[in-house]
């Protein structure tokens, strides 16, 4: 009966991995963290190549926790393209958390990589991907625990390690040019590989940094911080940004012309602990044709492009077989854009039903959300549901050009309680351009309009009180956004109006309606990353050093570091937050091109301050420039 | 040809650090990667019916841990081991697999090797020996009821002890389960205290899981 398909000695005798040194140490820490899981790699679909097989190896650093880089796509893709080179290498490296950072430093552990455990300074490149400001002091100390000078000019002229980063924070990584070699503009499939080939050639030349960084700066996308001299007027402002050693005086964003053919990971890692968004990704399109004025995602992506939905439906099917996972999403900027979504979710459906996956699909708009695609998604899913109106009267949304009717907003509230949902989320921002007290007393407003919409519905679910929150974030002006001009709102201002906002709610709705916003200061300190100069390279460094990590998490956030830096390194965080900043100035990223024209934000910034909207791309050409570049319409 | 199956898998290697919690997960995501047609419960929210034996702690390795899957339809045993194995990740070796014999409830014992790594290991033998020779061994024990005090002496089934080069192995058989379950922390925690050393990460592994008469739980 029973049958012997092993010999149980062979584990007596090989007690697990040996041959890896680090590894010795780091196990008798590692029952002394949480979740030591995070730390330890040999995940289903993580790919590990011995060290002689390869030219070029890269460690790809995620500078926050293992749980929240984990479910960021952009790595996924990009582990997965280099992996897939034969000649290339590419490991995984996470922020330890605090606890494990602790044990590290006094254990003398450098920071590592996941698939070898190997120190990432044994790397030829690391590469950070910049996904938000607050994580910056993230980047000092995990190279500080690699044990890599932070600052680029105290690295040596070695070619080795290279230190580079990508991603949507390097449309303006002016604050942080100091510590890095170089930055790659835009999307990474194709430059990426560029870059490594030119790594490989030369590192067989043993060529040295500075030759290196020089036929690098040829490369388009790639930036080389130290190639360009920024000089300032006797205010603060910008007064020129000169290039030397050859480099482009404009350095212009990559993109990949073609969505469907543009490598696609046929298998993604599969993590043991759980993290943020653990489930099968595909990506249904790039861009966004909205227009939303704050958004930066939405003009520093564009244009729109789509994925076929053949594509999508070959992928997506790829993915979960592989992966396993019973959770799948559609994922972009704004799904429902496709204009084949019907059709890719009927396709899926068909697949995902017959295997119990799940699907969901974030970032449905309003203006779109039929019954019959509601029906769709209730099929497989019942939770809360989420909109963003962003502001709480038509005007104010008129002026960020989120183009969603309140009538929209109702309408779809209605589908969705008639559909037995009870718990509607809306997501505001406070602090907008041309923002008054009667724009915060709309919020209040419309969240009392959709209580009245519930209980005039007689298909309501029922014995349930319905919930609204509330979520209020201040507004953040962004690089490459019409708002990049405009002036944050003051920690008073905002306090102000948080005030009206409580008390514009009626007291018999004070159960029903939730209302939470962030933290002040970390609003304002991401003001001051997303539009600095250069000289914050100290700053972030200073508060690094007093201390700060972690700056997006509000339990750890602390501002007394950083305003001790600022007071330190004479710099005011008003300048670069509060201040109103004319069309003339020469902004910190003005030389990278992100293939939308400053005559054009400056167009839409003026047509804001009207309350003006502008139609989406679809509908009509708003001339941003990208077709230009591109040479060819989007539509 | 049987509809449920017990697959015998060892955990070791860096898979130790992986908690009851995710290796549920694991497994279940495993079973999906392999295609097998695993049979899922009914009701609203259906889910297959993949069971471990017994949880086994974070850290601690097994060449005895038992998963019981029911598949949709009878399937040969062997065939099916291998494509699940075919979707684990390293770590995870599925030994054997066969049908059910005792019922789940019949696990009672489970044998453990530990390894305690030790610069004097015949002294600490020795200090082993005086351990048991105390009339009782009282530890506080924590539960979801508080902690209590318990006398873990009549618990310690101390089947060998043998010094080594720089440690001492043992093999301990410990109740499991109801109404009493021995981790064999608890035991090493105890005697180091008893020896006036700190506990340095001491390897312990499941060997074996075992029924009431302490004979193999298949």
């Amino acid at each position: 009966m029973i049958s012997v398909y092993h010999s149980l000695k062979k584990y007596n005798k090989n007690k697990g991995v040996s041959k890896i040194s680090l590894l010795s140490k780091l196990e008798p820490l590692l029952l002394q963290v949480q979740k030591p899981a995070q730390y330890i790699g040999g995940e289903i679909g993580s790919i590990r190549k011995e060290p002689e097989s390869v030219s070029v190896r890269f460690a790809f650093c995620f500078p926050d926790t293992y749980e929240i880089g984990m479910s960021h796509l952009g790595m996924k893709i990009l582990y997965s393209l280099t992996n897939a080179q034969p000649d290339y290498a590419c490991e995984r490296v996470f922020a330890p958390d605090t606890d494990m950072e602790q044990l590290m430093r006094q254990h003398h552990i450098p920071l590592f990589t996941l698939e070898s455990l190997e120190p990432v300074s044994h790397f030829d490149m690391i590469g950070f991907t910049l996904q938000y400001e607050m994580a910056y002091t993230n980047i000092l100390n995990m190279l500080d625990l690699a044990g890599i000078p932070l600052l680029a000019s105290e690295r040596g002229d070695s070619l080795s390690p290279l230190i580079f980063a990508g991603g949507p924070c390097v449309c303006n990584p002016e604050p942080i040019a100091d510590f890095f070699d170089l930055f790659i503009l835009g999307e990474g499939e194709e430059v990426n590989l560029e870059l490594m080939t030119l790594y490989a050639e030369m590192k067989r030349q043993g060529a040295n940094k500075q030759m290196f960084l020089r036929e690098a700066a040829k490369i388009e996308g790639i930036y080389v911080p130290s190639f360009y001299e920024v000089q300032y007027h006797a205010d603060g402002t910008i007064a020129a940004v000169r290039p030397n050693h050859g480099a482009p005086a404009s350095i212009r964003k990559r993109i990949i012309s073609d969505m469907s053919k543009v490598y696609y990971p046929d298998s993604f890692i599969v993590p043991f602990t759980e993290t943020v968004h653990d489930r099968a990704v595909e990506e249904v399109l790039r861009g966004c044709i909205r227009g939303c004025r704050f958004c930066q995602a939405g003009f520093i992506y564009r244009p729109f492009r789509e994925k076929s939905a053949e594509e999508v439906c070959r992928q997506a099917e790829q993915i979960c077989r592989q992966t396993g996972y019973d959770e799948l999403s559609l994922s972009s900027l704004s799904t429902s854009d496709h204009h084949e979504l019907e059709a890719i979710l009927t396709e899926l459906l068909h697949y995902t039903e017959e295997r119990r996956i799940t699907m969901s699909l974030p970032s449905l708009r309003v203006d779109n959300f039929s019954e019959a695609f509601l029906e769709k998604i209730k099929r497989i899913r019942k939770s809360g549901l989420t909109f963003a109106p962003e502001a709480g009267t038509q005007r104010l949304r008129n002026v960020i050009n989120k183009n969603v009717t309140e009538e929209e907003i109702l309408r779809a509230a209605e589908i969705a309680f008639s559909g037995g949902y009870y718990h509607v989320k809306l997501y505001f921002m406070m602090g907008l351009p041309t923002e008054t007290l009667e724009d915060i007393a709309g919020i209040a407003a419309l969240a009392e309009k959709i209580i009245a919409l519930y209980f005039a519905q007689k298909n309501r679910a029922k014995g349930k009180g319905v919930e609204i929150s509330i979520s209020v974030s201040t507004f953040v002006p962004k690089p490459h956004t019409p708002f990049e001009f405009v002036s944050q709102a003051t920690a008073e201002q905002i306090s102000e109006r948080q005030k009206h906002l409580i008390a514009s709610i009626p007291k018999q709705h004070r159960k029903r309606i939730k209302v939470n916003w962030n933290d002040q200061k970390i609003s304002l300190l991401e003001a001051v990353l997303a539009r600095g100069d250069r000289r914050l390279s100290r700053v972030i460094l200073q508060a690094w050093q007093n201390g700060s990590r972690f700056d997006s998490w509000s339990d750890r956030f602390c501002w007394e570091n950083w305003e001790k830096a600022f007071v330190a390194c004479e710099l005011d965080p008003a300048f670069y937050a509060n201040r109103e900043r004319p069309y003339t100035e020469l902004l910190p990223w003005e030389h990278l091109d992100y293939m939308v024209s400053k005559s054009f934000l400056i167009r839409e910034c003026e047509r804001a301050k009207q309350a003006k909207t502008t139609l989406n791309c679809r509908q009509n050409c708003a001339g941003c420039g990208v077709n230009q570049v591109v040479g060819r319409n989007c539509f | 040809m049987k509809e449920v199956l017990r697959f015998q898998f060892a955990k070791t290697g860096r898979a130790k650090y992986i908690s009851q919690l995710d290796l549920i997960r694991c497994v279940q995501r495993a079973i999906r990667r392999s295609e097998l047609p695993v049979h899922y419960t009914n009701g609203f929210h259906p889910h297959m019916e993949a069971v471990f034996a017994a949880a086994l702690p974070l850290g601690m390795e097994s060449i005895g841990e038992i998963l019981e899957v029911r598949f949709a339809e009878p399937i040969e045993p062997e065939a099916a081991r291998a494509r699940l194995q075919s979707a684990l990740p390293v770590g995870l070796e599925l030994l054997r697999v066969y049908e059910p014999v005792h019922k789940m409830g019949e696990l009672a014992y489970v044998r453990y090797r530990i390894v305690l790594p030790s610069e004097q290991p015949e002294l600490l033998l020795e200090q082993w020996k005086q351990f048991l020779e105390q009339p009782e061994i009282l530890v506080e024990k924590k539960s979801k009821r508080g902690v209590r005090t318990v006398d873990l002496l009549p618990q310690v089934d101390c089947q060998s002890a043998e010094a080594m080069e720089q440690a001492v192995k043992w093999e301990w058989c410990l109740s499991v389960g109801q109404p009493e379950s021995v981790n064999p922390m608890l035991i090493l925690t105890a005697f180091t205290q008893f020896a006036g050393i700190s506990l340095e990460f001491p390897e312990i592994c499941r060997l074996q899981l075992c029924t009431k008469e302490k004979t193999e739980f298949f």
